[in-house]
């Protein structure tokens, strides 16, 4: 649950907020549990929607573009592979909220554009746009740390 | 690496890569819990002080007021000991102020073409007790007539009297503003308004004293008298209880004023990214009739300012921005109408409870938004003024006008520049007597 909450947030200290209002909202709602599917599922869906809401009561800024852009990688020797897990969080929390959100909810959660915009209360377009805009901020902070470690 | 693949790659390292948790987590959770569980028991406990105070305060001023209109037939009955009658009476007022002759022609037309209030003794009673009873009907007289009469003090107390005139008569108003001895005894004497009709027997007396009623100006208290008749004894008094209860909602305009000395938020710069949108009131009052013009009320009252919070920066982005208050108001009101439409002035004071925001349009040097709102805003002003239509019997009907000033600053103080938000709407509700 700590990871889901610091790929939201923004640092460690409000992924350690998130927790902590996830776990008070897991008791609160707990008789709610009706044995139907996984409880961890339950238990990440709660943590979703609690990271959710502690962004969306500070902001969300999702950048207005009027036009979905489809990000135009080039061809990378696959600089992905040497990747760890911490250095990925940490790709993902440097990311703008809105990227950062969008990102989370496609890619981890499996949310599809339609849901995510009716839970944001964004548009489909919006939704992709950030997406797009996320994988394309990953794609050049992962190449640029390759790049440095090469370097090295 | 295509869309998907890249898609696969995150999943796959993170969906179970395990986080180190704080090892204090649980117990700032319990502490989190302890917290809320505590609030809400502050929160209730200040709703119900605040009733339980309004509840005693209101029953306090209700006894007085009944007193005055209610409790002082009660008293003469019960001190007198005597079955009384009290009819109510027109014009007797002014022609206690007449010359004597004069009076008592015009006294005895009225006797037979206007009714006219009579308080009757019909058994004997001690010179004692008819004293006791004269002392009552004098106050009574007094206190039923204050308002409409030119002189207050006109009746002085059983002990200013000669000796000679304690028992079995009554001091006149003429008679004490000419303050002439022989006049006031031959007036007392035979002052038709005020007669003492004297038995056989000295310890014993039929007392018939006229008292002058303005019955136009003081029609529900001739009602309230009439129903105590001595025809009525032992019938209890319906005291009413004037509570009520309203419920309202109102549209409003929120009107911020910003105040700053710092360059970087000139005020063009505060009004362009903090625009205020439609906001709305709503609360809940529990009231009390003093009189048939004063009461008061207090409850809960929710406000909501919704804004445009418009950032400047390369995406130029609007998001909806919330500014929410709880309050607790304290209102007097004026009735300054009567029958079905009645009109109403409020005025009072809004103490908050708690404030809170959604969305900011300032970001702290990382890029993160700053709440810029205090978390209690103290003490505004309510202004209002209420039109109300009774629908029946318990239910009324009002639309009122209003404007809470909030004189304090909402933002706090660390913030570099100021802002106050003041409201102006009108309440559409429904209110519910007791």
């Amino acid at each position: 649950m700590m990871t889901i909450c610091i790929r939201y947030a923004h640092d460690l200290s409000e992924a350690e907020d998130m927790l902590q209002e996830g776990f008070i909202r897991v008791f609160k709602y707990i008789h709610q549990y009706r044995y139907e599917g996984s409880f961890e599922g339950w238990l990440k869906r709660i943590f979703v929607n609690t990271a959710l809401k502690i962004l969306q009561k500070k902001v969300i800024r999702f950048s207005e573009i009027d036009a979905y852009v489809e990000s135009n990688h080039p061809e990378d020797s696959n600089p992905f592979s040497t990747l760890q897990e911490h250095e990925i969080l940490q790709l993902i929390s440097n990311l703008p909220t809105g990227y950062r959100v969008v990102f989370n909810m496609y890619v981890m959660e499996g949310y599809s554009h339609n849901e995510i915009a009716v839970k944001l209360g964004i548009t489909d377009g919006t939704s992709r746009s950030q997406l797009a805009k996320a994988k394309k901020l990953l794609r050049q902070q992962i190449q640029e740390q390759q790049k440095l470690s090469n370097y090295e | 690496m295509n869309e998907e693949q890249f898609n696969k790659f995150f999943r796959d390292k993170l969906s179970n890569y395990p986080s180190p948790v704080p090892d204090d987590m649980w117990e700032r959770i319990q502490h989190k819990n302890k917290r809320r569980f505590f609030f809400w028991w502050f929160f209730g406990g200040i709703l119900l002080i605040s009733f339980a105070t309004g509840y005693f305060v209101f029953q306090d001023h209700t006894n007085k007021y009944n007193n005055k209109d209610h409790v002082k037939i009660e008293k003469q009955k019960t001190g007198a000991g005597n079955n009384i009658d009290i009819v109510g009476k027109g014009n007797a007022e002014k022609n206690t102020l007449l010359p004597k002759e004069k009076r008592n022609n015009e006294i005895a037309e009225s006797d037979t073409s206007k009714s006219s209030v009579k308080i009757v003794t019909t058994t004997p009673v001690s010179g004692a007790k008819e004293a006791s009873v004269k002392s009552d009907l004098r106050r009574n007289y007094r206190e039923q007539n204050a308002p409409y009469t030119s002189n207050k003090n006109s009746y002085t107390t059983k002990k200013q009297l000669p000796e000679n005139k304690q028992q079995g008569s009554f001091e006149t108003k003429t008679a004490r503003q000419n303050n002439t001895p022989n006049e006031t005894d031959s007036s007392a004497a035979n002052d038709i308004s005020h007669q003492k009709a004297t038995t056989k027997n000295d310890s014993t007396a039929r007392i018939t004293n006229v008292v002058p009623v303005s019955p136009a100006k003081d029609s529900s208290k001739k009602n309230m008298a009439l129903k105590n008749t001595g025809s009525q004894k032992g019938k209890t008094i319906i005291k009413k209880k004037n509570l009520f209860v309203t419920g309202y909602f109102s549209p409003a305009f929120a009107f911020n004023k910003f105040t700053t000395g710092n360059t970087n938020y000139p005020l063009s710069y505060l009004n362009r990214i903090y625009k205020i949108r439609f906001s709305y009131t709503a609360g809940v009052n529990i009231g009390k009739m003093f009189s048939k013009r004063f009461s008061a009320q207090t409850g809960i009252l929710f406000t909501q300012v919704n804004m445009i919070l418009q950032t400047i920066d390369s995406a130029n982005f609007k998001i909806k921005g919330k500014y929410r208050n709880i309050d607790v108001p304290i209102i007097a009101g004026y009735n300054i109408g009567h029958g079905n439409f009645t009109t109403t002035i409020h005025a009072g004071m809004v103490f908050n409870l708690s404030a809170s925001s959604q969305g900011s349009a300032i970001y702290d040097g990382n890029g993160n938004p700053v709440d810029i709102y205090k978390s209690s805003t103290g003490i505004s002003l309510y202004f209002g003024l209420g039109f109300a239509k009774q629908l029946n019997k318990s239910i009324n009907l009002f639309a009122e006008p209003y404007f809470i000033y909030r004189p304090s600053y909402i933002t706090k103080p660390e913030i570099p520049f100021k802002e106050q938000i003041d409201m102006s709407g009108i309440s559409f509700g429904l209110r519910y007597n007791f």
